[in-house]
């Protein structure tokens, strides 16, 4: 491919302007089932020792490692609070005993009545609540979210605390045989903003802190249509928000992912979102599909493209319906106004050029434009030549690009598309050559000799091919070091070709391949 | 790090194989994640370029680049071969962008017909001085479709006809648009140079 030097510099500016975020992609990329890799952040501030209680969904278990630790056995050093639905929370020595287990709501209270956990060993007691869990149906295959948070002063214990306890209640769930989604954090108990809020919607500081991080990351969720959700639900919408794992605000741990069981599935949804769009699913290409919680409702969002056609669904997670759409033609040239239905065709083929289908009725026509350029520019129409009219958008106004040679110059004009207003008119005297004769015949642009079929005649056998044997033929008059030429490319057994080739006595001027 | 000027077209092109890329997209499609990277490094730039002929804006060209590459991680495996690779990696960075450009239209008033060049947002550390002044007039001063064909052409190792294509434009309109932005872009720089 001819690259002027021009052109190269240009290519350089665009490699040097363009940033290396592979570290930020490869975060947000993780394998689609399975295992996701646990993004901690490092606890920066510390941590007073409390004691808190509040974990409204249920979430998993952290356990103390035994043997850190040597205290007063009675002196609380962590608490740990699981939450799914049931909420539960252990104060926790620093030998890794239960000092004491309480449950926050009726669901939790159903839990610890089967156990006396006190004096526990945590990892004992973690294994109990979960067996409880399981077998009371708070977790299972349609809803498998579990919520660990831990809140400690130590920032070093309560991040080991966590992740043994996490591993702890995985490897329950593993051994139940239930594919679980374990979430665990670990937090400032003096977070007394959260705490509030916990205690004003009755639900965990744990949870309270996970719904604060789906909140900041999105731009319609808000804190009090999240409190009603499960932790599962939860999972599912952050797993969808990328950021959430990345904001180093956030001290989120995820491992598993969340159940989707209890909905009808992704592929069903686009089905859905196809069939009422009444578009081949083999045609769509697909941009987006997220989880996401709108008018009350888990969703799935499916935004895909038909040739120049937009659609944007949302569809009831749970029975598949129709809860939103939208549909829009983005044909580039001209800004958002919803445009006429433009027909689905199969194969994307170029559409015509924006000049004789401008969307807006209100666009003056071409040869208005026309005729105002040549008013400004003084000449009349047989006066130009190689006279080029296009349908642009500068700067977010639509324009008519208006190109043509006369006697003295070469003009161009930006023409405003709907008052018809000189927005710019430029042209450049020409010195080097005495112009081409201003004859323009529509075939043959005017001032060459020979033909571009001539021309292209020339170059093939000059490279010794056929015309059926290159691909991607391409072929441009153009002016080039004063002198009218043609511009001749193609491809051929995986080499450029490229042909200069003089217009008027079809002499070859420069070969490249 | 100085390139020869040739040198940065051939090991454009050579970057770009579509065989390569091809293998590349089948393997990312079973979650290969070094083929992503791989990708990455052979592709960021075309990718990019287009994001910023559309966007005028360094942080959103950014921005953009990295969800591209995040959909392909999530889409590859419905890519079918149709032509170059790059294409399909050119189509999915073009819908990001009319749909982000959607959202500004909405959300923003019209900038004004004279954008200072502090919209551009072009920061990286490697930028020259040089490499400035050429994008700043490429983004202020270009015709957006003169602007996207030229920088497609730039970097993309895509052929005016599958330029053609990927814009939805007829093939003479980008020829002479290519033609003519090259040119506008050089008296532009000749201008700056003799102030």
């Amino acid at each position: 491919m001819k690259h002027s030097p021009l052109e190269h510099k240009l290519a350089q500016a665009l490699k040097h302007a363009s940033p290396d975020n592979l570290d930020k992609i490869l975060c947000r990329c993780q394998p689609q089932k399975g295992i996701v890799i646990a993004m901690t952040q490092p606890q920066k501030s510390s941590f007073r020792p409390a004691l808190w209680i509040a974990t409204a969904a249920c979430f998993a278990l952290l356990i103390i490692g035994s043997g850190f630790y040597f205290r007063v056995q009675n002196q609380i050093s962590s608490i740990v609070s699981l939450d799914v639905n049931p909420s539960v929370q252990l104060e926790v020595n620093k030998d890794s005993r239960v000092i004491q287990a309480t449950a926050t709501n009726p669901e939790g209270q159903a839990i610890l009545a089967e156990m006396n956990l006190k004096n526990t060993d945590l990892n004992v007691a973690v294994n109990a609540i979960v067996g409880a869990l399981l077998r009371h149906g708070y977790v299972d295959e349609l809803a498998n979210s579990i919520l660990v948070t831990v809140e400690d002063d130590d920032a070093a214990r309560a991040k080991q605390l966590q992740s043994l306890v996490a591993d702890q209640v995985s490897s329950a769930l593993n051994s139940a045989q239930v594919n679980g989604a374990v979430i665990s954090q670990a937090i400032n108990p003096s977070n007394n903003p959260l705490q509030q809020k916990a205690d004003q919607y009755g639900i965990s500081l744990g949870k309270a802190s996970l719904i604060e991080s789906l909140v900041t990351n999105s731009d319609h969720l808000k804190f009090e249509d999240l409190v009603g959700l499960t932790v599962n639900e939860l999972n599912l919408l952050a797993s969808e928000q990328e950021q959430t794992a990345l904001n180093p605000q956030n001290n989120l741990t995820s491992n598993g992912s969340a159940s989707s069981n209890g909905y009808i599935g992704i592929e069903a949804a686009q089905s859905v979102a196809f069939q009422h769009a009444g578009v081949d699913p083999a045609t769509a290409v697909i941009i987006n599909t997220d989880f996401d919680y709108e008018m009350g409702k888990m969703v799935y969002e499916i935004d895909f493209f038909v040739n120049t056609i937009e659609y944007e669904y949302d569809i009831d997670a749970k029975d598949g319906s129709v809860v939103k759409f939208s549909k829009e033609d983005n044909t580039p040239i001209l800004p958002a106004t919803p445009a006429p239905e433009t027909p689905i065709v199969p194969n994307p083929a170029p559409t015509t050029p924006p000049v004789s289908q401008p969307s807006n009725g209100n666009v003056i026509s071409t040869e208005q434009a026309k005729a105002i350029a040549l008013q400004h520019a003084g000449l009349s129409e047989q006066s130009i030549w190689d006279f080029s009219i296009e349908l642009d958008n500068k700067n977010g106004r639509t324009v008519y690009d208006i190109d043509f040679d006369a006697s003295n110059a070469e003009y161009d004009y930006w023409i405003d598309a709907y008052s018809g207003e000189v927005l710019r008119s430029h042209n450049e005297p020409q010195f080097q050559q005495p112009a081409p004769q201003p004859t323009q015949t529509p075939q043959q642009p005017s001032g060459a000799t020979i033909s571009s079929e001539q021309a292209k005649t020339i170059a093939l056998q000059h490279a010794g091919l056929s015309a059926s044997s290159v691909y991607d033929f391409s072929i441009e008059l153009d002016r080039e070091h004063g002198t009218l030429v043609y511009n001749v490319e193609f491809e051929y057994n995986g080499m450029d070709y490229e042909y200069e080739i003089d217009a008027n006595t079809g002499a070859i001027l420069k070969i490249d391949n | 790090m100085f390139i020869l000027f040739s040198a940065v077209a051939g090991q454009q092109q050579d970057l770009q194989n579509p065989e390569i890329l091809h293998q590349l997209l089948q393997q990312i499609s079973a979650q290969d994640r070094d083929a992503l990277a791989e990708l990455y490094r052979r592709t960021r730039t075309a990718v990019y370029a287009l994001a910023l002929s559309y966007l005028k804006n360094g942080q959103d060209a950014e921005d953009i680049t990295q969800d591209t590459f995040v959909r392909i991680w999530d889409n590859a495996h419905r890519y079918q071969r149709q032509g170059h690779p790059i294409r399909w990696i050119l189509v999915i960075c073009k819908n990001l962008c009319l749909m982000r450009l959607r959202q500004q239209f909405r959300t923003e008033p019209l900038p004004s017909f004279d954008d200072t060049t502090s919209l551009f947002a072009l920061d990286s550390p490697t930028l020259t001085i040089e490499d400035r002044t050429l994008l700043h007039n490429a983004l202020q001063n270009l015709g957006d479709n003169q602007r996207r064909i030229l920088f497609l052409h730039a970097v993309t190792g895509l052929k005016h006809r599958e330029i053609a294509s990927l814009l939805q434009l007829p093939l003479p309109t980008v020829l002479s648009k290519y033609h003519r932005a090259l040119k506008q872009l050089k008296k532009l720089l000749e201008g700056e140079e003799s102030l």
